[in-house]
């Protein structure tokens, strides 16, 4: 079985892609899994990053990899993966999140409108200041360049509600810089 | 971390189509449908008019597709579906059940009993229904438990229909139409309760 994993990345054109990694994990190579964690976890951490904490965007990488372990089976050969791992990262932050709401550990709503510091244009200290929703659709659109397609894909909503957050998402920033000198 | 995943490292089987196991699922639906009307007198069919019969029948006939749908999408991650569908079919067959409504007294015993018997059909749905969505992503398992104990009662409600020919309306609600929204609520906290996320 892994005789055909392992012809099918040695096709002409030379390229592995993430998918062609992700099958031969599920054919279980401990090797396409050190291939996934290196190209993946980068595009994870954009996901995690504006997490109230450093600790808590490793935390959320780890738990992220954990699941992505455990469901490994539900990606079917054929799908694109990314929207396959955001979604299990998705899910990863928001239980996080959940929990730590309930521990009264952080309060998102405090952490979102905490004031910028002074004259900072710093892109990721923008990005803090949006919700989770809008940064993540920014993120994906804008830093990992994903079509909305995917970007709806991945975070499990329509093409107009990516739209719309990412709009908000705009017209929020736009506010926060007209406001600085 | 890394080298504990790959500790437990083996190779895995990926999810078939979702329609494949929803229609593995409709089946089972169908070959119990039709082993309950073979054994079980089906007085209920008598009672009722064929526009009831219809609303009933293509509601609860909807409801079950579209359950059974929508567990299948969401045994994966990126599946997307919703219930709305089975809501729709519900509601119908709700109406459907109104214009059957008839005279009678209610009879908590008797309620029981048909709630007892359609439950006992339900949970035999419920069962099949967690071998065919056993392999579920962790993060969906209760929204999956959710579609499939509504599958669940609903096959309960439509078989205990064809049965049972009291037409009292609290008899017909509690007894008949309660059973999908109580196994789709007891399948749900279920899983919330005992699955390990």
């Amino acid at each position: 079985m892994s005789m055909s994993y392992t012809a099918l990345l040695d096709r002409p054109s030379g390229k592995v892609t993430l998918e062609d990694w992700m099958r031969r994990y599920q054919a279980g190579e401990g090797s396409a899994l050190d291939a996934l964690y290196a190209d993946v976890s980068p595009r994870l951490r954009t996901i995690f990053r504006g997490a109230a904490n450093p600790g808590d965007e490793e935390e959320m990488l780890q738990e992220t990899w954990f699941q992505v372990h455990r469901s490994r089976h539900t990606w079917r050969p054929g799908e694109m993966l990314l929207p396959w791992v955001y979604s299990i990262a998705r899910h990863v932050r928001s239980a996080y999140y959940r929990k730590r709401t309930r521990r009264g550990e952080v309060e998102l709503d405090e952490r979102i409108s905490t004031p910028p510091p002074e004259l900072s244009y710093d892109w990721e200290q923008l990005l803090k200041e949006l919700p989770d929703s809008q940064r993540e659709v920014l993120i994906l659109m804008k830093v990992e360049g994903r079509s909305l397609e995917e970007v709806a894909a991945a975070t499990g909503s329509s093409i107009g509600s990516v739209k719309q957050k990412a709009h908000r998402a705009y017209e929020k920033l736009r506010a926060i810089l007209g406001d600085r000198p | 971390m890394i080298e504990t995943l790959k500790k437990d490292l083996r190779p895995v089987r990926p999810l078939r189509p979702p329609w494949q196991y929803a229609l593995a699922l409709l089946l089972f639906g169908l070959a119990v449908s039709i082993g309950w009307i073979e054994v079980i007198d089906q007085a209920g069919w008598r009672e009722i008019g064929l526009t009831s019969w219809l609303l009933m029948g293509g509601g609860l006939c909807l409801a079950l597709a579209s359950s059974a749908y929508a567990a299948a999408q969401w045994l994966s991650p990126t599946g997307r579906s919703s219930l709305l569908r089975s809501a729709i079919g519900f509601a119908l067959a709700l109406i459907g059940v109104t214009l059957a409504t008839g005279t009678g007294d209610f009879s908590l015993a008797l309620t029981a009993g048909c709630f007892s018997s359609g439950s006992v059909i339900a949970a035999i749905a419920a069962l099949a229904s967690f071998l065919t969505f056993r392999r579920a992503a962790p993060q969906r398992r209760e929204r999956v438990a959710l579609a499939s104990g509504l599958f669940s009662g609903v096959l309960g409600f439509l078989l205990i229909q064809l049965h049972c020919p009291i037409r009292d309306p609290g008899h017909m609600l509690l007894g008949h139409a309660a059973l999908p929204l109580a196994w789709a609520i007891a399948s749900y906290t279920f899983i919330k309760l005992f699955s390990k996320a």
